[in-house]
């Protein structure tokens, strides 16, 4: 049980490359509930150990992340009604092979982060992973809803850092931070709704009009 | 407290706004809660101003010197633009605004009003990273208000590259909660913050100021994080952009000021800090500079000297001494001209029905308040003296003088003076010259009611007011809120 | 000396008699899953004697090259089987850094294999060469990695010993994470190199969809047999390397732990006949994406090893 955040880490690594592998939308949104899921487990230990806050946290976190968040954005991606697949920039393989070196550099550099001596270099690396690889992401995708999940999965790799920091910032900050992630999704869902209705796409690479 | 009123009144007139069902009553009532928080922000300030800061809630709101000059700022450009909305929508036809589209730019309005007064108030700097980042979520939907395709695309692209700069603004405020050395719900208050700074570890300081510098940075619009800003504050409605300029601006550069303190106090030498402003800011003033040069259509014009503005008001934090004194004071004057700039450069649009400035010349004879105005907005925005900009900008280049910031002066001026060069003939022909071929054939002059004389020769008056002479109270004040930068 | 030329026999003679049976497992559990009794468990004996006792025919242009694939081909697959341990013990060829001369054996093979089909000079046997001369090119780092890991968890670079006795205190230890990786990984590298679905399908003969099958479409009698063999012992060296993996020996009693090998590749067998039957082939196109996400999964667990974590 003790090395349950360990290996929740570890799957969240492997949630992170089937992102980057997947084509379809759907998939998309339930890795980002599988993420969720994940997340809200690793203060689970404390939350056992009898800390309300860590037990209102994983609920919380659960509730948000892994169940209302992913339902907002499917029901978004079911709304508009077009190809449901996520088009990338660059193909699976091309983008799996930078996420392999994004991790064995996050890795490194999760030695090297000044945060003390109580600063596990696992989540360091983890969450530096998750940070960099959902921005790799994000600049890769054309659909409005991948760049979306991309968003969300860096917000997941910075709040990984913040848990390796003196085990997440004060509760207060923490449910904050997941209401405005729930405000969040319902605005980008409305948005992505709307924006199919004036363009009938949401192939950002097609929204070019605006330079200069 | 009045904290607490100035804090929950704008989210009950978002909710009041909701129930009301008629356009015109929409109107009115952002102007009358306008006045009200306006009226509550001021006796607040003035409070704040004479006793020294207030605070509440175990000091997690709070109001010092510096967020009470901005929270002055907020609540007088947003009465001004609310009655700027009457006058712009009024002359709006009924299908570009019908009772929904106001009902929810209503609702919309007061909200962002809400979260920009929630970032100034918050002392704990986590809940006002909570603040920033719905003012991104309350303000998107105000960009395209008309569901047009540019507008829907500018709103995406400031609703994602915001709220991804965002994130890393909370990555770098978790960096500085990591480096200071308490812990618990108290850690993050500012005050806690500036009281254990000089225990805190360097490193993790300096990483975490590099990443609220960018984070913040993307909300402010310096570049190169700027990309969002000319789409966003162009295809906005108009009294959305003048808000966006005037004031939003403001406080992201506001939260980054929160931190400049602490930093400099961690890491022991407050010119790293400075170093980093000025470099952004350098950036931001030559990028803005560049884009300015040869631009055609006015109200992206407007935008990137906003960027530009930005930056000079990074540069004039980075000088030091002086230049935080001169920065406070040109935010001021920025929020006041721009303001002005985009009341008149929208309801000339407005009237002439078309964004071209080739095809926008003589508005002084077609459109004679907002022409003027326009005119004076320009001249005021590109340095011109006697205005106040004019007054800032040297300001800053004195103190850059005494610092010894040789090399910034230079780039400073280089990039000033490409702006006067780029912006000055288009700002003359828009005032002037004869009438190119246009979209509506002209009907004579327009006549604009009180309203337009009021807002264009009040503002005016002010900009040059405030450019040859400082009262002695807002000397004061503005002293006040730099000895808070300075970490006094 | 005897003993070593009996080791050296012994253990050949348990690689040759038992391959067989592994296809003859796969196609009785294919069989049985789709409703049918399906094929004798010795049936791929019998085949295998009557292409041995059958006459070949080879077209004018070819070369010796062409008759010399299949033979050599066997022998590099019979040679790699001798460095992976089969009873507990050492292998018959066990030094330090004998994974990369296994991986190499494996590599003779395989070029011998395409050198053979090109030599045919059919455009057909031309386009399963490259295609295996591609997907080689995916899976064999993946293999490297996977070793690597191995290595690591273990503590020493030989066969015989990171994947027996070496890895019995890697698996409870801060390395198991690595490990499942490392099993999940060389499931994936398996399927492929042993031209399974969902990489390839061996019961195919659609010209746009064979893999090994259309190299071997030239070749007849002994030299089909050979690499018939050839395909089954190395499905059982692949077998046996999992079955290490996955259950590091337990005791070195021989003949405990032979049993347990013989169950545990019957069930590897099993694994992959129920895999290929509830299964369709990938698209060609994403076969490397199936590979690369090996090469991921290895190479994560190769950071795993390395990276020193609390």
């Amino acid at each position: 049980m003790s090395d349950l955040p360990h290996t929740c880490l570890l799957l969240i690594v492997l949630c992170n490359f089937y992102v980057l592998s997947t084509g379809r939308l759907a998939n998309l949104i339930r890795i980002l509930s599988v993420e969720g899921v994940l997340l809200s487990l690793i203060p689970l230990p404390a939350a056992l150990a009898g800390s309300a806050h860590a037990a209102i946290l994983v609920a919380g976190t659960l509730a948000v992340k892994g169940v209302i968040m992913p339902a907002l954005l499917m029901r978004a991606l079911r709304s508009i009604d077009e190809p449901l697949d996520s088009r990338p920039i660059v193909g699976a393989v091309y983008s799996l092979i930078p996420g392999f070196f994004i991790l064995a550099a996050a890795f490194v550099a999760g030695l090297h982060i000044p945060l003390g001596d109580a600063f596990d270099p696992l989540i360091g690396g983890v969450g530096l992973a998750t940070l960099v690889t959902s921005m790799l992401y994000m600049v890769n995708s054309r659909k409005a809803i991948s760049q979306v999940i991309g968003f969300f999965i860096m917000e997941n790799g910075i709040l990984i850092l913040a848990v390796g920091i003196r085990h997440g910032l004060p509760f207060v900050i923490e449910i904050a931070i997941l209401f405005d992630l729930l405000l969040a999704a319902m605005i980008f869902g409305g948005f992505i709704r709307r924006m199919h209705e004036v363009f009938t796409h949401t192939d950002t690479s097609r929204m070019r009009k605006l330079k200069g | 407290m009045i904290l607490w009123a100035i804090a929950l009144f704008p989210m009950s007139a978002a909710l009041i706004s909701l129930a009301l069902r008629r356009r015109s009553a929409v109107l009115i009532w952002i102007v009358a809660g306008s006045l009200v928080e306006l009226v509550l922000a001021l006796s607040a300030a003035a409070r704040v101003f004479r006793a020294g800061a207030v605070s509440t809630l175990d000091g997690h709101i709070a109001l010092d010197a510096l967020s009470a000059l901005h929270l002055c700022l907020v609540a007088v450009v947003s009465l001004l633009s609310s009655i700027y909305a009457r006058e712009y929508f009024s002359h709006e036809s009924e299908s570009s605004l019908d009772d929904r589209t106001a009902w929810k730019f209503g609702g919309l309005w007061f909200a962002f009003i809400g979260s920009m007064v929630g970032v100034l108030l918050f002392n704990n700097v986590g809940l006002m990273w909570v603040s920033m980042e719905s003012t991104t979520l309350a303000s998107t939907f105000l960009i395209c208000l008309h569901r047009d395709r540019p507008s829907m695309e500018a709103a995406w692209k400031y609703l994602i590259i915001c709220s991804a700069g965002i994130m890393l603004g909370l990555l770098g405020t978790i960096f500085i909660y990591g480096a200071s050395p308490l812990a618990g719900e108290s850690a993050l208050k500012w005050s806690t913050l500036m009281d254990s700074a000089a225990q805190m570890d360097p490193r993790p300081a300096r990483i975490g100021f590099i990443l609220i510098l960018i984070g913040y940075g993307t909300k402010v619009g310096l570049a190169p994080m700027h990309t969002w800003l000319p789409d966003a504050h162009s295809q906005a409605p108009t009294p959305v952009s003048a808000m966006f300029s005037g004031v939003l601006l403001n406080c992201g550069f506001y939260c980054i000021t929160r931190f400049v303190p602490i930093v400099s106090t961690a890491v022991g030498d407050p010119s790293w800090c400075r170093h980093m402003l000025l470099g952004f800011g350098l950036f931001s003033m030559l990028v803005a500079s560049l884009f300015i040069l040869g631009q055609r259509d006015l109200k992206r014009l407007l935008a990137y000297s906003s960027v530009e503005h930005m930056g000079i008001v990074a540069v004039g934090m980075g000088m030091g001494g002086g230049g935080t004194f001169a920065a406070l004071y040109h935010t001021i004057n920025h929020s006041v001209c721009k303001s002005l700039a985009f009341f008149c450069a929208g309801r000339t649009i407005q009237e002439r029905g078309t964004r071209d400035i080739e095809k926008l010349s003589a508005g002084r004879d077609r459109v004679p308040v907002w022409g003027s105005g326009l005119l004076v907005a320009l001249l005021a925005l590109i340095g011109c003296a006697p205005f106040s900009i004019f007054m800032s900008e040297f300001l800053i280049v004195r103190a850059g003088v005494e610092e010894g910031q040789v090399a910034a002066v230079a780039l400073f001026l280089l990039a000033a003076a490409t702006v006067f060069a780029g912006a000055l003939k288009p700002a003359i022909s828009l005032a002037f010259g004869v009438g190119k071929s246009e979209s509506r054939p002209p009907a004579g002059p327009v006549r604009s009611a009180g309203t337009a004389h009021a807002l264009v020769g009040i503002l005016s008056l002010v900009l040059i007011g405030l450019g040859v002479w400082i009262p002695a109270q807002l000397q004061t004040i503005l002293h006040q809120a730099a000895a808070v930068i300075a970490g006094n | 000396m005897s003993g070593a030329i009996i080791h050296w026999a012994g253990h050949l003679a348990l690689v040759l008699v038992a391959s067989p049976l592994l296809f003859g497992i796969i196609s009785r559990t294919k069989a049985r899953v789709a409703g049918r009794t399906g094929p004798p468990l010795f049936q791929p004996y019998f085949d295998l004697i009557k292409l041995f006792r059958k006459g070949a025919v080879y077209s004018r242009t070819t070369t010796g090259v062409f008759r010399a694939g299949p033979v050599v081909a066997f022998a590099a697959i019979l040679s790699s089987a001798l460095i992976v341990p089969f009873h507990g013990g050492r292998a018959p060829l066990s030094f330090q850094g004998d994974l990369v001369l296994f991986a190499y054996f494996l590599g003779l093979a395989r070029f011998f294999m395409i050198v053979a089909a090109l030599d045919t000079g059919s455009a057909f046997e031309g386009m399963g060469a490259s295609r295996e001369a591609s997907f080689s090119c995916l899976a064999e780092p993946a293999v490297f990695l996977s070793f690597i890991a191995l290595a690591r968890a273990s503590g020493s670079f030989s066969m015989s010993e990171f994947l027996s006795v070496g890895l019995i205190q890697a698996w409870p230890s801060a390395a198991g994470p690595a490990l499942v990786l490392v099993v999940a990984s060389f499931v994936l590298v398996l399927l492929a190199e042993n031209a399974r679905i969902p990489v390839d399908d061996p019961a195919t003969h659609l010209e746009l969809t064979m893999i090994h099958e259309v190299m071997v479409l030239d070749h007849s009698g002994p030299d089909f047999g050979f690499l018939q063999y050839a395909a089954a012992a190395k499905l059982l060296v692949f077998g046996a390397i999992l079955v290490h993996i996955v259950h590091p020996v337990r005791s070195a009693g021989f003949l405990p732990f032979l049993a347990a090998m013989g169950l545990g590749l019957a069930l590897v067998a099993i694994l992959i006949g129920l895999i290929e039957s509830s299964m369709a082939r990938l698209r060609l196109a994403r076969v490397p994406q199936y590979l690369v996400a090996a090469n991921v999964l290895s190479g994560f667990a190769v950071l795993l090893t390395l990276a020193p974590h609390s």
